[in-house]
This record gives C-alpha cells, sequence and structure tokens, in this order.
C-alpha cells in the first residue's frame, strides 16, 4: 500500500516535471522526426535530377532531365548542389559531373551514368555480352530502406538516456536535496522507496518508447515484424542494464549536477559509435574495436532483432538481456552505497 | 572600460575552470570533427568485404572457353594478399549456394556471384550471335546476391560489377567494332579545383556549429543561471552597470569562439582540409559570429528559468545543427522540411562560409547568406532589448 503511494507521488512528481516530461518524450521525439526526415532524404531519394548540355539523353526511370545551355552553367548547377548531377556526351565519352559533398548517394548517382551509357549503346545496336543481375535479400523478407534501419537505433538511444539520466538526473537531485533522507524518517521500508522509483522510471521509459514508436508509425510507416516479447524484454533489460550505468557515474560524481555533466557527455559520444547512425562495418578498424565494447551497440542489435530487421542468434540475445538485467544488480548495491553516504 | 575588463577577466576565468564550458565549447566539436573525418573519410577505403563465389558452370570446363574460370581467377587475385579488398570462399556445390545465401541473410556475408550452368556455352553463343547480328539465344546472366540496405553490400556490388564490366569490355573488344561504344567517365568537380573531400564540407560545418554552441549555451547560462543565483543582483550592487556586464560578456563569449575557431582551422589543415585562409574568411567568420550571439540573448528573454532555457537551446540546437545542413547536405526531403531548412540561420551561414573557404559554390545567392542570418540577428535582438529582465 505504501509503495502504491509513493508509486503514485512520484508518478505526479515526474508529470509535474516539465522539464523531465520534455527530455523523456518530447526531445525524442524531435530527434525521430528530424533524423527521419533528413535521413530518409540523403539516403532514400526518389527521384534524380540530372542537367545535360548538348544532345539529349535517354529516359531513365525516376530521372529527371533539365537542360543547360552551356557546359560551365552545368557545372556551377552541380557545384552548387541545385541538381543531382549533370551529363554530356562528348563523342564517346559519357562525362558525369558529381558534386562529392553527397558522398551517401555517390554510389548511387554512378549507376544511374552507366544505366544512361548502356542505354546509349543500346542504341547504337551494341549490348552487353554478360548481363549482371543483382538481387537484394533482407534478413525479414520485406524492404528496409535506411530508416527503417535507424527507428530501431532512436528508441535504443530513448532507453539509453531514460536509464542513465533516471539515475543521474532523478536520483541524484533526490539525494542533493536530501529527499531520500527525509523518507526515511517516515515509517517507510527501504525497499519500497527503491521499488517505487524503479517502477516509476521502468514505466516512463516504456511510455517514451511506445509513444516515439507510435510517432515512427504514423509518421514513416516502417514495415516492422515484431517480436513483442523480446521487444518488451529489450526495453525492460536495457533500462536497467543503463540504470546500472547510471548508478556507477552517480557513486563517481560529487554532485548530481557533475552526474548528469558526464552522462550527457557520455551520451553524446557513444551515440555516435554504435551503429545508431552509421553501419558498424563502415568504421575504421579502431573505432569498430570501441564501438564493440559499448553496451549501447548490442542494446541497438537487440531491438533491430525484436523489430524483425536484423539477426541476432538466441544465444547472442538472450546473453545481452541477462547482462543488462546485470544492472539491476547495479542499481540495488547502488542504492545501498547511497543510503550509508545518506 | 577598466570595470569591463574586471568583469571580462573574471567570466573567462570562470569558462576555463568549467570542465563542462571546455569540453562542449572546445573538445566537442574536435571529437565531432575526428568522427565524422574518420567516418566519412574512410568510406570505401579500408573497408574489405566478404564475399562466396559459386561456380555452377558445366559446360566447356578445363578448356580454353571455360569463360567462367577466368571470372573465378580475377577475383581470386582480388583476394590475395594482405590488404586485400574482398575476402572470398569459392565452390560449386548447390549446397554452398543455400548455405552462402542464408548467410548472406544473416548478415555473415556481404554478397554471393552465381555462374549458372550454361554459362560458357552462353557466352560462345552471344559473340557469335552479336558477330552475325542475329538475336537467337538468351544472354549469359551472372547473378549477384546482395544484401539489402547494407553500405558494405553496396559498395561490394560496386567492386564486382566493376570487376565482371571489366570482362564485358574485353568480350565485346573481341566480338564487334567499339568505334560507337560510349563509356562514362566520372568527374568529382569542386569550387578550388583541388581533389575535394568530405573534411572539406565538414570543417567549415563544424566551425559554425561550435560558434553557434557557444552562444546557445554559454550567452543562455550567464545569463539565466547567474540570474537565477541573484549573482546578477549582487553584481550590480558594485558600481557596474548593466552594459559593463553585457559587454564583459560579449567579449569572454567572442575569446571562447575565437580559440575555438583556431583550433578547428589547424586541425582541419591538419587532416588534410583544403581551404582558402584570406580577409573574406575572416570576416565571413566575424560575420557568423556577430549574428550568432543574439539567439543566446533571444533564449535568455524567451525563457523564464534556466531549465527552460536549456531544453530551448537543446531544440534550437538540434534543428539549426541537422536542417541547417552543417554536417550533411540537405537533399530529398519533404517540403515542409526543406522550408524550415531554408528559414533557418545557419543554412545560409554554412553555404556563406563554404564559398568564402573555396571549398563549394554556394546553393543559396550570397546577398542571401548574407540578408537571413542578420535579419535574424537583428529580430532577435530587438525582442531581447524588450523583453529580457535582469532580475527576477
Amino acid at each position: 500500500m505504501r509503495f502504491l503511494s509513493i508509486l503514485r507521488a512520484m508518478a505526479w512528481h515526474s508529470v509535474r516535471d516539465k522539464i523531465n516530461i520534455f527530455f523523456n518524450l518530447f526531445f525524442p521525439l524531435i530527434t525521430l522526426l528530424i533524423f527521419g526526415y533528413v535521413f530518409s532524404g540523403i539516403y532514400s531519394q526518389s527521384s534524380v535530377n540530372i542537367g545535360f548540355y548538348g544532345q539529349k539523353l535517354p529516359p531513365i526511370s525516376g530521372v529527371k532531365y533539365i537542360e543547360y545551355p552551356s557546359i560551365s552553367e552545368l557545372i556551377n548547377a552541380v557545384s552548387s548542389q541545385k541538381i543531382n548531377l549533370g551529363i554530356t556526351l562528348n563523342g564517346t565519352a559519357l562525362l558525369a559531373y558529381i558534386n562529392p559533398v553527397n558522398l551517401q548517394s555517390s554510389n548511387y548517382y554512378t549507376s544511374i551514368v552507366k544505366s544512361v551509357a548502356d542505354e546509349i549503346n543500346r542504341s547504337r545496336g551494341i549490348n552487353s555480352v554478360i548481363k549482371v543481375e543483382r538481387n537484394e535479400i533482407s534478413f525479414s523478407g520485406k524492404h528496409i530502406d535506411y530508416l527503417d534501419n535507424l527507428i530501431p537505433g532512436i528508441l535504443a538511444l530513448s532507453i539509453f538516456s531514460a536509464g542513465i539520466f533516471s539515475i543521474t538526473a532523478s536520483l541524484a537531485h533526490f539525494r542533493d536535496k536530501k529527499v531520500i533522507k527525509k523518507f526515511w524518517i517516515t515509517p517507510l521500508a527501504k525497499w519500497e522507496f527503491y521499488a517505487a522509483f524503479i517502477s516509476e522510471k521502468m514505466v516512463e521509459s516504456l511510455l517514451s518508447i511506445i509513444l516515439l514508436f507510435v510517432a515512427a508509425v504514423v509518421f514513416f510507416r516502417p514495415p516492422y515484424s515484431i517480436d513483442f516479447v523480446r521487444f518488451t524484454l529489450t526495453v525492460l533489460a536495457g533500462t536497467f542494464g543503463m540504470m546500472g550505468i547510471g548508478m556507477i557515474i552517480l557513486l563517481i560524481s560529487p554532485s548530481a549536477r557533475v552526474a548528469s555533466e558526464v552522462s550527457s557527455v557520455l551520451y553524446t559520444v557513444i551515440m555516435f559509435f554504435s551503429g545508431v547512425y552509421f553501419p558498424l562495418d563502415l568504421l575504421p578498424k579502431f573505432l569498430q574495436y570501441i564501438a564493440y565494447g559499448l553496451p549501447l551497440t548490442y542494446l541497438v542489435m537487440a531491438m533491430k532483432s525484436a523489430m524483425g530487421i536484423a539477426p541476432m542468434s538466441n544465444l547472442s540475445y538472450y546473453l545481452t538481456i541477462a547482462i543488462m538485467f546485470f544492472g539491476s544488480v547495479l542499481v540495488l548495491l547502488g542504492f545501498s552505497r547511497i543510503f550509508k553516504v545518506e | 572600460m577598466r570595470r569591463i575588463i574586471s568583469i571580462f577577466k573574471a567570466l573567462t576565468l570562470s569558462s576555463l575552470r568549467s570542465p563542462s564550458v571546455i569540453f562542449w565549447n572546445v573538445f566537442f566539436p574536435v571529437i565531432l570533427l575526428l568522427i565524422l573525418a574518420s567516418i566519412f573519410s574512410n568510406i570505401g577505403k579500408e573497408v574489405s568485404f566478404r564475399v562466396n563465389f559459386v561456380d555452377e558452370s558445366t559446360t566447356f570446363k578445363n578448356t580454353n572457353m571455360d569463360f567462367a574460370s577466368y571470372i573465378s581467377r580475377a577475383f581470386e587475385e582480388i583476394s590475395a594478399g594482405k590488404n586485400a579488398v574482398i575476402t572470398l570462399q569459392s565452390s560449386t556445390t548447390e549446397r554452398f549456394l543455400n548455405e552462402s545465401l542464408k548467410k548472406l541473410k544473416s548478415g555473415k556475408i556481404d554478397a554471393v556471384i552465381v555462374i549458372p550452368p550454361l554459362f560458357n556455352t552462353q557466352i560462345y553463343a552471344a559473340v557469335a550471335q552479336q558477330k552475325s547480328g542475329l538475336n537467337l539465344f538468351s544472354k549469359p546472366k551472372i547473378e549477384v546476391y546482395t544484401l539489402e540496405n547494407s553500405e558494405t553490400s553496396d559498395l561490394a556490388f560496386t567492386v564486382i560489377s566493376s570487376v565482371l564490366e571489366s570482362f564485358n569490355l574485353k568480350i565485346l573488344q573481341n566480338s564487334a567494332p567499339l568505334s560507337d561504344f560510349v563509356s562514362p567517365k566520372i568527374e568529382y568537380i569542386s569550387k578550388n579545383g583541388q581533389n575535394f573531400s568530405y573534411i572539406d564540407f565538414i570543417v567549415p560545418g563544424i566551425l559554425v556549429m561550435a560558434v553557434m554552441t557557444v552562444s546557445l549555451f554559454g550567452i543562455t547560462d550567464d545569463l539565466l543561471v547567474q540570474r537565477e543565483k541573484k549573482v546578477l543582483r549582487k553584481l550590480f550592487v558594485a558600481p557596474l552597470n548593466k552594459s559593463e556586464y553585457f559587454w564583459a560578456m560579449i567579449l569572454s563569449n567572442l575569446t571562447v569562439e575565437i580559440v575555438q575557431t583556431i583550433i578547428i582551422l589547424v586541425l582541419g589543415i591538419y587532416l588534410g582540409s583544403h581551404f582558402n585562409i584570406g580577409i573574406s574568411v575572416l570576416l565571413y567568420i566575424i560575420f557568423v559570429m556577430v549574428t550568432t550571439l543574439p539567439i543566446g540573448f533571444f533564449i535568455a528573454s524567451f525563457a523564464k528559468t534556466s531549465d527552460a532555457g536549456n531544453a530551448l537551446a537543446n531544440v534550437l540546437n538540434f534543428l539549426f545543427m541537422f536542417l541547417g545542413g552543417l554536417f550533411f547536405p540537405i537533399t530529398g526531403v519533404p517540403l515542409a522540411v526543406k522550408i524550415v531548412a531554408y528559414a533557418i540561420p545557419t543554412t545560409y551561414l554554412a553555404n556563406g562560409l563554404r564559398w568564402a573557404m573555396g571549398t563549394m559554390s554556394s546553393p543559396t545567392p550570397m546577398y542571401l547568406n548574407i540578408l537571413v542570418p542578420s535579419i535574424w540577428a537583428i529580430v532577435m535582438i530587438i525582442y531581447s532589448a524588450k523583453v529580457f529582465k535582469w532580475e527576477v
């Protein structure tokens, strides 16, 4: 009964704390929407604008041609990103001008130029002898694009921040303001306080993930096949695991402010190395070693597996979950340490 | 003037003594520059691919018409050596093909090349019909399986298709006159005429971000936190007026901005970035500093508490960084996002600075790169002057 009262009190505290609501619910949502639109635009272009000078070029699906009166104007348009690429046919050379700024799309543009050359050759009666046919297969059997891969990463990031900051911001704040000490004067058992705190943060984390997921479905309609058992386990184990890391940070930090700063720095640095935004295979080797030593990397993998878009063997998955749940041991040990400090 | 210098010294010392100020204003831009440069300059350079080669061809085996074995040998050659581009496993069985496709699906390998059973016969027939102008037999087809939405798999396919392309060209040269054959030639263009790399693009972006961060978090902190802690009230009890504190604060933040600008430029040169350093660059950097400073005043005037100020600063920071195209060009986004991107000042500041540094032509006219950030700055200054309260 006392557990329920303290749980209700903590829930009210969280709901009334506008900054907490902002950083736990709305900020991840803003992140999802901004990244969703920016990165889906960069990686999955539906149509390409090609400028050309001189001879007309054969139609290619998904390509819109724009004619330029001179080669210098064509190059300027590419350079200032008014068009995606520029092409001109000079004798038997199909010159393509690409702005290297668009490095993510560079391979795609090169393949379009090749298709244009193939079409011209075909119209001249020259056909390639060997046909190279590309078959793309996916783990889920569904079409998965960059954004579909990004969304589980952002959900994992949200679990990471909710877990860490619940300890380094909320609990540290309670400790520094002597709120916990005041509770000990009441007939409240310590386990009731700890259990209520953890349960409330778990619910908060789960709500935040559900809100993000609903937003992702509404705005981007990703084709996931969710394993709800794995999904729930990942959210719970992930939150516990990250709370454990938060507890370590709190125990080595002299104040709530320092703990919060250290968490922010860790969060910002770790998010670039954990395969959320860039595939780990593309990182330099030494950064890959760092990446595979980070807990967030495994949380991202577990989330992708729970959403059915990436493979993860049962052994790897349940080992990851078990290690994350070990975070709860750290949290409990930390609570007893905080109690001593108080 | 002496009082301005004293407060300036105090604020600057306070910044230097604060680990978080040092981290966010100096180390974070440096770390971000190093991370992005190492990730994106690495694309296609150090990456190696795991490819399985399945040769199912059954005709003309062990003869000089065994084209499948020539292709197999070409892939073996590029998989040899310490820094090989691909790691190759080959076999001829159907079981190996099924296992390879399973491995590809689970991300253990990046591509599978399959040579069909009648490949050698089909090549022979295709060459013969190319010479005769007939079109009776189907073309030999090589299937390349890749993993969907895997950049490593995409790069593997690029390497594989370029190897197969060179075979195609050789066979074509032997089978028909190729005076009309059109071949593509890619030219990467840059404004400064030198080899352009991602680092050239990112250095001006990081510079704008770093300068903006000082204003967003530094000035907001100087005004809101100090106001909340009643430090400002205590300061104004001393013989110090508000304009003196204001100018000292500007000077202190400008000092941090100058230090971070020098560090970023030096690091950019060290990492191999090509850019011009001249009077126009210097003037535009000063323009970036001057037009981003009012953002901090605006937040301090708009937000009632330091927590609210921090939240607003985080949102603006995110919007300005990622929609301003500081790290990646904004292309292919929906119209609504494009409107926001073209309404915010960082889009124009990054374009203008990249133009001034000779990195690339500006996608927006230069007068807009001056006008839009100036309008933002003027509006924010007027709003802040009217609304900001020194005491609460």
